[in-house]
């Protein structure tokens, strides 16, 4: 049997040209936080048409923020809904994204379906898309 | 991500949740079931009975459900199942016409079972099953001067005979939904089968999400509301072949306005016969003015449906035209669709993050995770 191929860590450089190849929408930028690429997302057709931000460093998980419209959660709701408690939204458990998986694959959706959801529990006032309250440590990745 | 045309998993499109409330307003197929048995049982009863034979009774159905635009009623538990008893009198040598629906509720009267069920209308014999729905029995008899399938009908408050022609109007709608294509004259005998709502012409389902309202909005006064037959017509009459349902309420709504008098009230004849005025109890401004305002506001949420986004704010106008109950289920069945393709994997990404069902050529799928909180 073939022994297990070790996929090699994504650079940044090479996150940003996948972002450009697959969410050509979403614009990066430098910052002090790392890169940064601000994009639209739109869950459905009928939905509100989000601005999204997503800060990467190496080493460090992306964080996604929704920049516009201002989310309409309660401090006291992040739990339910699955946000941070510095605002930024919370996709995955620790052990579902790796420094070799791209961005665009990722955390792009996730934040699409994050989104889709949000919208229907400010529709119904349940929270649809399951998910965990564990506490995950704020480490590096 | 290149922007494709592809069938978003849920909230596709406004059409998607105009069908799905149809689908909800549909007669279930028990309800259905039901109703035909008891209709084909009043009609053996009607066809067979001694009091009427010499009259060569001819029963057929009419209204919303030779249509195809029954709508489950909201808050009252019945919905009504219209048939017309056509016996072969001539009318003009009935001095009394009240005299043959009298005719009618005797022959239904002699049997035990429907005498319980009886009620007398200004028009026609109801056999009421509680709870299900009621039977509305009109007798009719041929208008010869009028001829083709015109007929009349004797009106207990006016003493009168008045001009109807159920046959000729069913004929006349199904050609509307074509746009104007001629339709055949169907004599069916039997309820026509209900039709799926995906098989359904828009124009249908137009008319089955204005019921569906004028029922929301008259809830607490429902003395008020427009009847179904002018809805119907108005709605036949401004619709000009749209395929989508959003458009077609869209258009056929601004046709309705544009034909509104500035100084006279609207006139809605039969289009099959012009001596049935379906729009005689707006004689009474009260009612007319109900009719309008009820249009204008339907008008102004359907424009506001046009420019919404957000499903919650999409909801809300939905909730408000059709009602609370029926836009949960509906928003819950997408709900569990959108769940049972995360479930399976088979959600995937497309346009500017749109998400839709996965294998297609530039759709990404979306990768199991779990949300987390703290």
């Amino acid at each position: 049997m073939a022994g297990r191929i070790r996929r090699r860590d994504l650079k940044v450089a090479e996150q940003r040209s996948d972002m450009r190849n697959n969410c050509p929408e979403f614009v990066p930028r430098r910052s002090d936080e790392g890169l940064v690429w601000t994009g639209p997302l739109k869950p459905t057709p009928l939905s509100e048409t989000y601005t999204i931000e997503i800060i990467y460093r190496r080493r460090h998980y992306p964080q996604v923020w929704v920049r516009q419209p201002t989310l309409r959660v309660k401090v006291e709701d992040y739990k339910v809904v699955h946000i941070f408690r510095e605002g930024c939204l919370c996709l995955h458990a620790e052990e579902e994204w790796k420094p070799w998986m791209t961005i665009s694959s990722t955390l792009v959706p996730w934040a699409a379906e994050w989104l889709l959801y949000y919208e229907l529990w400010l529709a119904t006032g349940q929270w649809h898309g399951g998910g965990e309250y564990r506490i995950p440590a704020r480490k590096n990745a | 991500m290149a922007t494709a045309t592809l069938k978003a998993i849920t909230f596709g499109s406004l059409d998607d949740l105009l069908d799905a409330i149809c689908e909800k307003l549909q007669l279930r197929p028990t309800e259905y079931q039901l109703a035909e048995q008891r209709y084909e049982g009043i009609g053996t009863y009607l066809d067979r009975h001694k009091l009427l034979s010499p009259f060569r009774p001819r029963v057929y159905p009419q209204g919303s459900v030779v249509l195809g635009t029954t709508v489950r009623p909201k808050g009252r538990q019945e919905h009504d199942i219209d048939l017309v008893c056509e016996l072969q009198i001539e009318p003009s040598a009935v001095p009394n016409p009240v005299a043959v629906l009298d005719l009618v509720q005797q022959s239904i009267q002699e049997s035990e079972v429907y005498r319980r069920l009886t009620e007398r209308k200004n028009r026609c014999i109801r056999l009421n099953y509680v709870g299900k729905f009621h039977l509305d029995i009109l007798p009719a008899c041929p208008d010869r001067s009028s001829g083709g399938t015109c007929v009349v009908v004797p009106d207990c408050r006016a003493q009168a005979w008045k001009a109807s022609n159920p046959e000729g109007y069913a004929a006349w709608f199904k050609s509307r939904c074509e746009a104007g294509a001629t339709a055949l004259l169907a004599r069916a005998a039997n309820l026509p089968k209900p039709e799926a709502v995906a098989d359904k012409a828009p124009l249908k389902l137009a008319v089955q999400l204005a019921k569906r309202a004028r029922d929301v909005q008259f809830s607490s006064n429902a003395d008020l509301a427009p009847r179904s037959v002018i809805l119907t017509t108005l709605f036949a009459i401004h619709y000009s072949g749209e395929e989508s349902t959003f458009q077609a309420v869209d258009n056929i709504l601004s046709g309705i306005l544009r034909s509104v008098p500035a100084t006279a009230r609207l006139v809605v004849l039969n289009p099959m016969n012009a001596q049935e005025d379906f729009s005689e109890s707006w004689r009474e401004q009260r009612q007319y003015f109900a009719f309008l305002s009820f249009l204008r506001e339907f008008t102004a949420s359907w424009q506001e449906l046009r420019t919404a986004s957000g499903i919650q704010n999409i909801k809300a106008i939905l909730e408000k035209l059709f009602g609370e109950d029926i836009t949960s289920d509906v928003v819950q069945d997408q709900v569990k669709r959108l769940n049972e393709a995360r479930a399976q994997s088979s959600l995937g990404i497309a346009g500017a993050g749109i998400l839709t069902h996965v294998p297609a050529p530039t759709v990404r799928p979306v990768p199991r995770h779990t949300y987390h909180g703290r």
